[in-house]
């Protein structure tokens, strides 16, 4: 048992803090810094900051501390305090030939192809365990196979590191992590695998407790063991939905979909292209229906209501695209996960001076070419990062860019299907965007109080008054109101400021996505870090 | 680049060029003083070095002279201005406080105090032990310092966003100037897109202040002193003043090109620390090598070891339009007299904005200032070695 705010909490191995509140329905774990409202999880993998509880003086994120007997914790009331000494336990200083950062499909693909070769491989991970976001469900027994890969003797695999800046250079790129560990790395060749996040359309209400993405929701159900008392509903747009609806049945007592888009209508001759997809996709849909999920398609949440937590929904039909709120109904329900698709992480690719190239309205994607290099030599890129498109794509991509790799270091490297493959994975994301993209008119769902930067509760209204003004891209808006400002550095809210201030904008949609500091790091960790006497002076 | 989404007026009485502080401040004393002002910028507003700056309201680091007797004047200003408008920018008069950690740093700093006191300025040294509980975070390892009760901060966008709204003035994005020639009783204005005829045209650009001037066909020498920050979390007050080492005098002063550093530290109203600062010549160039960002946290953690287990959230860079001769260029372009040059502040722009606007107005108007804007014109850079 663990104590937070002086209740003793049980828990199950393996899981985290913030699991183990939310299976006792504890889903509040502070107070948001400056309206003060009760705010809980929310994204369930560490990027949107929210879950701090307070632990001996240490605002730490309950999503990413595993549960243990001797914690005693408590509601956090502040973002960062002095007493605080949380930072790497040891550092070092690597060269190596090979780093592949991120070990999701594409870092794991990339790194069993490099392996199988005989190249050696340093494998920098975010997390504690191989398998990224798409397979951190299944860990310990349940691993997925591909995480094997991190085992091979060729891999120095380093998990819970994050890169805090990284410099190109043509006498070897430098990265600097933090995290379990400080490493300082010279590295000839970079993979970026570094994959995406959940991407989140706001509306009023969405910062309730109870609320959260549809990966939260996800990991939850599947591998924290949680079992969601009452009435779940999975909303939102995207083809994630339907494995999250999937997992969050077996744990809720009733379930609903709610998708703003309708199903996936391809031709015979497409059907015929994709088999591995397609199978998947119809595996999903008949899962639901025999477990009894709600379905319904074209239809959006306007609203989640509750006083302290998440009690119920405002959902509506579109019509045309606009939700008709003459039809609107009220469920009461006790969870909502919500996704709107993946955005790519492009902070190493925009660190190391990679081109980027125009996404969705919500994002850029790195430019690469048909070998998987970005426009930094030396540097390639395979998976999300080039363009969302799932595990598939994932793993295409990254055998392609390790064949690219080993070819830079003079292998001979076997010609394969990977770069067909690669396409027909690319062609079939596609598709589905093109059939599941979030409705166009979602800025009419949002009201003048509707909470759009929940680190620095910046309301729509005062972005609404930041344009009026005459601010025209989001780091003038970000100045004037403070949206971005917080501790996840624009990750939750970028996106969605990105659309509300450059709605017909054609560059890429980078917004706050340019972050020189891509992790919190401690002040004693960037000073103890080697002051190289030969710069490279960043990207020209 | 800012898609422009307001239609321009064919004329205007004044046009500003530069929506940052300086153009925000120009603007707004022009309307309430009665004149016609349009108001436009390249990009965004606040788009340029404003947003960067640190909100610096302060005596302290004025050099005795025309530096420190225009400063007096606009934080005078700034304490009307702040009455006004409010926590909305959050203003704080908390004092700046320069410390030594040398003897030689020391005897640097009582001279200085000693011609800055002469000229009116409030302050007074103190010992190691008096700043010692002015500011306990701090090292220990410092032999004295100064204290200077007036100096204050502001958040400088918040400024800038509070004189629009009050003002009600509208700013025209994404209107960069292409050409300025002379016509009749005035100028014409050429933009990307759009011609404008005015009476007069303010030349408040910034850093960018010199490729104005290229489009009026002359030059100011004004050009961008890059610097860059440190941003902590946001932390319960640990900081109470402006803090930073003697040595910042000297950085601030100096002519070198390779980067130079100098410890600052301050605090802000939304609980988050910056952290400084760094000064080079590098053209616009926005990323720094990473060692500079090193050599920035450790000046930070000798100043106050205390920050040392604080998070660093973000880092940025501000491009200083800085002048020749470290002093703000307010006046007429000798060419085009109607061309009004209102740039130059390097590191003190925010500061120096009320009494720059003022004097502005001067120089349209006639409007009696009570500073002597002989040293400011730019008239004086004609033979000075441009960057």
């Amino acid at each position: 048992m663990f104590t937070f705010d002086d209740e003793a909490i049980p828990f199950q191995p393996g899981q985290t803090v913030a699991a183990a509140l939310n299976a006792q329905g504890i889903r509040a774990f502070r107070k948001s810094r400056f309206l003060k409202q009760e705010r809980g999880q929310f994204c369930g993998i560490g990027n949107c900051w929210e879950c701090l509880v307070e632990n001996n003086g240490q605002e730490v994120r309950a999503c990413r501390t595993p549960a243990s007997d001797e914690l005693v914790l408590r509601s956090a009331t502040a973002i960062g305090s002095p007493t605080q000494d949380f930072g790497p336990a040891t550092s070092e200083t690597l060269t190596v030939e090979v780093t592949v950062v991120g070990a999701g499909p594409a870092g794991l693909s990339a790194t069993k192809t490099l392996t199988a070769l005989g190249i050696e491989v340093l494998l920098l991970d975010q997390e504690s365990a191989p398998g990224g976001q798409l397979h951190r469900a299944e860990r310990g027994d349940k691993a997925h196979s591909s995480t094997r890969a991190a085992q091979h003797p060729l891999v120095d695999y380093r998990p819970g590191v994050s890169v805090w800046a990284a410099e190109p250079s043509s006498s070897g790129h430098r990265l600097l992590c933090t995290g379990s560990e400080a490493l300082d790395v010279t590295s000839r060749f970079v993979l970026i695998a570094t994959g995406a996040q959940e991407f989140t359309l706001p509306f009023p209400g969405w910062q309730l407790p109870g609320v959260t993405t549809a990966g939260a929701a996800q990991l939850l159900a599947k591998s924290q063991g949680v079992h969601l008392d009452g009435t779940a509903m999975v909303a939102g747009s995207g083809p994630f939905l339907l494995p999250v609806a999937k997992a969050v049945s077996k744990a809720a007592d009733r379930t609903w979909l709610v998708d703003s888009g309708h199903p996936l209508e391809l031709t015979r001759a497409e059907l015929a292209l994709y088999p591995q997809q397609i199978s998947q996709y119809l595996g999903y849909r008949s899962a639901l229906k025999s477990s009894g999920v709600n379905s319904l398609h074209r239809y959006v949440v306007l609203e989640a209501f509750g006083r302290y937590e998440l009690e119920a929904v405002g959902i509506a039909p579109l019509i045309s695209g606009r939700p008709d709120r003459s039809a609107r109904e009220r469920i009461e329900i006790d969870h909502l996960a919500i996704s709107h698709g993946f955005v790519p992480n492009l902070d190493l690719g925009l660190n190391l001076g990679c081109a980027v190239e125009t996404g969705s309205t919500f994002s850029g994607r790195l430019a690469v070419d048909t070998a998987q290099w970005t426009s930094i030599n030396g540097v390639a890129a395979a998976g999300e990062s080039t363009g969302i498109g799932g595990g598939i794509k994932a793993m295409a991509e990254g055998i392609v860019a390790a064949r690219s790799i080993a070819a830079g270091l003079g292998y001979k490297t076997p010609r394969g299907i990977a770069r067909v493959s690669v396409r027909r994975a690319r062609e079939f994301a596609r598709i589905v965007v093109e059939s599941s993209g979030p409705l166009t008119k979602w800025r009419e769902i949002l009201t003048p109080d509707t909470i759009i930067c929940r680190c620095e509760d910046v309301a729509y209204g005062a972005i609404a008054e930041a344009l009026a003004l005459g601010a025209s891209d989001c780091r003038s808006v970000k100045g004037l109101t403070r949206c971005g400002m917080g501790m996840c550095q624009g990750r939750t809210c970028g996106p969605v400021l990105q659309a509300l201030v450059s709605p017909t904008t054609q560059e890429p949609a980078l917004g706050l996505q340019r972050r020189t500091i891509s992790t919190p790091v401690r002040l004693a960790d960037i000073a103890n870090t080697n002051i190289r006497s030969e710069n490279s002076n960043g990207p020209s | 680049m800012a898609i422009s989404t307001t239609d321009l007026p064919t004329d205007c009485e004044v046009l500003v060029i530069g929506a940052g502080i300086i153009g925000a401040s120009v603007a707004a004393a022009l309307v309430q003083a009665g004149h016609q002002v349009v108001l436009v910028d390249a990009g965004s507003l606040v788009a340029g070095s404003t947003a960067a700056g640190e909100g610096n309201l302060m005596l302290s680091d004025k050099l005795p002279g025309p530096e420190l007797e225009l400063a007096l004047w606009s934080l005078k200003l700034w304490a009307e201005q702040a009455a006004q408008l409010g926590e909305a920018i959050e203003f704080e008069a908390k004092g700046g406080l320069v410390v030594a950690r040398t003897d030689e740093q020391l005897v640097a700093v009582e001279e200085m105090l000693a011609r800055q006191r002469e000229q009116g300025v409030e302050a007074g040294l103190v010992s190691s032990a008096e700043i010692a509980d002015l500011e306990p975070h701090l090292t220990e390892d410092l032999v004295g310092g100064a204290l200077y009760p007036g100096d204050c901060q502001v958040q400088p966008v918040l400024a800038v966003g509070a004189l629009l709204k009050r003002d009600r003035i509208q700013v025209h994005t994404g209107r960069r100037v292409k050409r300025i020639k002379a016509r009749d009783g005035g100028l014409t204005i050429e933009f990307e897109s759009g011609e404008l005829r005015c009476d007069w045209a303010v030349n408040a650009a910034g850093a960018w202040a010199g490729d104005v001037a290229n489009a009026a066909g002359g030059m100011i020498g004004v050009g961008p002193r890059r610097g860059r920050i440190l941003v902590t979390e946001p932390v319960e007050t640990m900081i109470h003043h402006k803090v930073y080492e003697a040595d910042y005098l000297a950085a601030t002063q100096s002519g070198e090109s390779h980067v130079q550093f100098s410890a600052v530290v301050e605090g802000t109203a939304s609980g988050t620390i910056l952290l400084g600062s760094s000064r080079e010549f590098a053209g616009f160039e926005g990323e720094i090598a990473v060692s500079d960002l090193v050599s920035l946290a450790r000046r930070a953690v000798s100043l106050y070891p205390a920050l040392s287990t604080l998070r660093i959230m973000r880092s940025y860079t501000g491009f200083r339009p800085a002048s020749p001769d470290h002093l703000p260029v307010i006046g007429p372009d000798p060419t085009l007299p109607r061309l009004i040059h209102a740039s130059g502040h390097e590191g003190a722009g925010i500061g120096l904005a009320p009494a720059t606007a003022q004097t502005v107005r001067h120089h349209i108007d006639g409007h009696q200032i009570p500073v002597d804007p002989g040293p400011f014109l730019p008239s004086r850079l004609v033979d000075l070695e441009v960057r």
